[in-house]
């Protein structure tokens, strides 16, 4: 029940070594993440923050890039939880500010518990009182903020509030990448994106989105990792995009006879190994880029996000809490939609038969439905994290009141306070801007897909029907024609039927 | 983006709990599959119905007025829910249920047929569909996903009335919804 946090703690403490028993003179053995037994989440977490992990076991700093000693990790994955619990009481307070709890408001509060600490599930199992429950979570909270104050320096407090250009990183770790091969590597994905999506109008726009200062197309770097079943992903923290090793993996085995797949698996089985192989074959690398554009496409247009509006660059800070705002997922989705469209209607043998395709599909039958079920499917799956932006911006308020609440007794914390006030009240105008603008964005990415919908079955028809006639075995060839007869009939047209019909020819 | 998914399963192990295992019809006192039910109406009063109490309530207007209510129990929370949506919305052209059923109607091998009724004065379509339920990177079914779904036509347009939950225990929170669209009645 204790989800994450739990984890992370349980993770914790069965790592071997602490800051006490350490020998203070001898510096202390380098963590090793593999044998510290870091589940799924915490890997995910602790990547998501910078940190390397890196295959002989060692975990790499975000900033300087040593590797860290066992306390060191220890720590860093305390925190990670204390970050999700930080977030979890955030929301709970702001339920609770609004008075006594609906039955509505209680069940919301029923999927925050596995990241709240005992004394307040506690407290709320008992059914105490509405001001008990206050006072026992904002004690709460105290410890959790006290926490992350504790371990800020007015050095920390001035880079968090340090103004910061759209694009630029920030307090980011500037090089993402491990090792030179690595590097080499990320290059040429983004040079393969870069090329794949420029073959399309609706790519280039996005890609001019992504201009850097000379005009050109900057992407974020492209980082080779384990994604957790997920083709890609955008972390605004590192500011990189995240490819699946597995998926990389797969491209590389599959374009090899099949009776020596195994052994290249095999051979394959480390990071380096594998992004040595890749970065000896750049058709290999173009080759996934282009079968994978829809998923690129999407985690890219969260880096034009991250670098449009301040709200990321503010969480990747912990100025703002660690979310998933839904105004930004529905955007990246819809547009990821409305590439494939434009990809369609201007090379359709270019667009890959596969999930991301079903979900175009799935739109533009019906997007009022799909746009419903894209947030009742982040409520479930992501029910702390996911939230809308007025949610997000209730979380900061708090959090500007937290602040102003401060009681300082040095000049030092004096300044340190300053600092954050000036940091959440940007941080807070930040989120007012995204809201505003996101209404307009939601409103335009609706009349397009308004206007798409009306060729979207026909350009699926013609399609499939282009991949029969290149079919070269009967099976197929019978998918694909029924594919096209199916958008054919959707689209009413019946001369394209027809056409289509025309192809089955005596069985 | 990324998010911490195993917290919501770790969750979902633990509010393994009060799921009734056989659906049961609405009760007298409002409550329906032991769910207690209370009025709901949005805020721009179009209709009103009655409501599950406890399950979590979504108000999205991204693309044209809507409502989710999510059931926060069961083996994986917010995993049943029902929605309420009006058409047209802001990025479709469906005027009528009949044009709704003949552009986006029932699909896939497992789809039932629609049913045309009239309750309690009301015109309704009924049919149900199946269709995969993804991870967030949309990459991993994770479970089939039943709709059972209610057209229901207005001046203007029509109202889409679905439960939505895991092919093989959508019967446990079926009775919530059927005492939502029972109870459901547009203004005017
Ligand atoms: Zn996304």
């Amino acid at each position: 029940m204790r989800s994450l946090l739990l984890a992370a703690l349980l993770t914790a403490a069965a790592l071997p070594g602490t800051a006490a028993s350490a020998a203070p003179a001898a510096p202390a053995p380098p963590a090793d993440w593999r044998r510290a037994g870091l589940d799924a989440a915490a890997q995910d977490g602790l990547r998501s923050l910078g940190y390397g992990l890196r295959d002989d076991g060692a975990v790499l700093d975000p900033k300087t890039r040593a590797p860290l000693s066992d306390p060191q990790l220890k720590e860093a994955v305390a925190r990670l939880g204390l970050s999700a619990q930080r977030l979890a009481l955030e929301r709970l307070s702001v339920l609770l500010a609004g008075g006594p709890l609906t039955p509505e408001g209680r069940a919301r509060v029923e999927a925050l518990k596995g990241d709240l600490p005992d004394s307040v599930v506690k407290a709320l199992d008992a059914g105490s009182s509405l001001a008990d429950l206050r006072a026992v979570t904002d004690g709460a909270l105290a410890d959790a903020a006290a926490y992350f104050d504790a371990s800020r320096t007015l050095a920390d407090a001035r880079a968090a509030a340090a103004p910061v250009r759209a694009g630029v990183p920030g307090p980011r770790p500037r090089l993402p990448y491990l090792s030179i091969g690595e590097q080499a590597l990320g290059n040429s994905l983004r040079a393969a994106a870069a090329a794949t999506l420029g073959r399309d109008p609706y790519g280039r726009s996005l890609l001019a989105k992504l201009a850097g200062p000379g005009g050109k197309p900057d992407l974020p770097p492209i980082v080779v990792e384990d994604a957790g079943g997920a083709a890609a992903a955008y972390e605004y923290r590192r500011g990189v995009v995240v490819l699946d090793r597995e998926s990389l993996l797969d491209a590389a085995t599959g374009a090899v006879p099949p009776k020596d797949r195994v052994a290249l698996r095999r051979s394959l089985s480390s990071r380096a190994a594998l992004i040595a192989y890749l970065n000896a074959r750049p058709d290999l690398v173009a080759g996934f880029a282009a079968r994978n554009d829809a998923v690129i496409f999407h985690e890219l247009v969260h880096a034009w996000q991250d670098r449009r509006d301040g709200a990321m660059r503010e969480m990747s800070r912990g100025v703002l809490p660690d979310s998933l705002l839904l105004d930004y997922e529905q955007e990246a989705w819809t547009m990821k939609n409305l590439y494939l469209q434009s990809k369609l209607e201007h090379e359709p043998d270019s667009v890959v038969d596969d999930a991301e395709l079903d979900d175009y599909r799935a739109m533009m039958r019906d997007p009022t439905a799909w746009s419903q079920a894209l947030r009742a499917r982040y409520a479930a799956l992501a029910p702390v994290q996911a939230m809308d932006i007025p949610e997000a911006q209730e979380v900061a308020r708090r959090r500007l009141a937290e602040i102003r609440a401060r009681r300082v007794s040095t000049g030092e914390q004096q300044k340190i306070k300053a600092l954050d006030l000036l940091a959440m009240t940007r941080a807070e105008r930040a989120l007012a801007d995204a809201r505003a603008d996101s209404d307009a964005r939601l409103a335009a990415d609706a009349a397009a897909v308004k206007a798409a919908r009306a060729s979207s079955a026909r350009l699926l028809a013609r399609r499939f029907l282009a991949e029969a006639r290149a079919a070269t075995d009967r099976i197929d060839f019978g998918v694909a024609l029924a594919k096209a007869e199916r958008y054919a009939r959707d689209a009413r047209d019946p001369a394209l039927l027809a056409e289509i019909l025309a192809q089955k020819g005596p069985s | 983006m990324k998010t911490f998914v195993l917290a919501a399963a770790l969750l979902a192990l633990a509010a393994a709990c009060r799921r009734p295992g056989t659906p049961s019809p609405p009760k007298a006192d409002g409550s329906a599959a032991g769910v207690t039910m209370i009025d709901y109406r949005p805020a721009d009063g179009a209709y009103g119905c009655r409501a599950p109490a406890r399950w979590r309530t979504d108000e999205e207007s991204a693309w044209g007025p809507a409502v989710t209510f999510l059931d926060p129990d069961g083996p994986r929370p917010y995993s049943h829910s029902i929605s309420i949506l009006r058409y047209p919305g802001k990025a479709d052209s469906f005027t009528s249920a009949a044009q709704y059923l003949k552009e986006a109607g029932p699909e896939g091998a497992d789809a039932g047929p629609v049913v045309k009724t009239t309750e309690d004065g009301l015109t309704l379509y009924r049919y149900h569909e199946t269709k995969p339920f993804r991870s967030l990177n949309g990459r991993t079914v994770l479970y089939q996903l039943r709709d059972d779904v209610v057209l229901l036509p207005v001046k203007g347009g029509f109202y889409r009335l679905t439960h939505s939950a895991p092919d093989g225990e959508y019967l446990t929170t079926l009775p919530v919804f059927e005492a939502l669209v029972k109870s459901f009645r547009p203004k005017g």
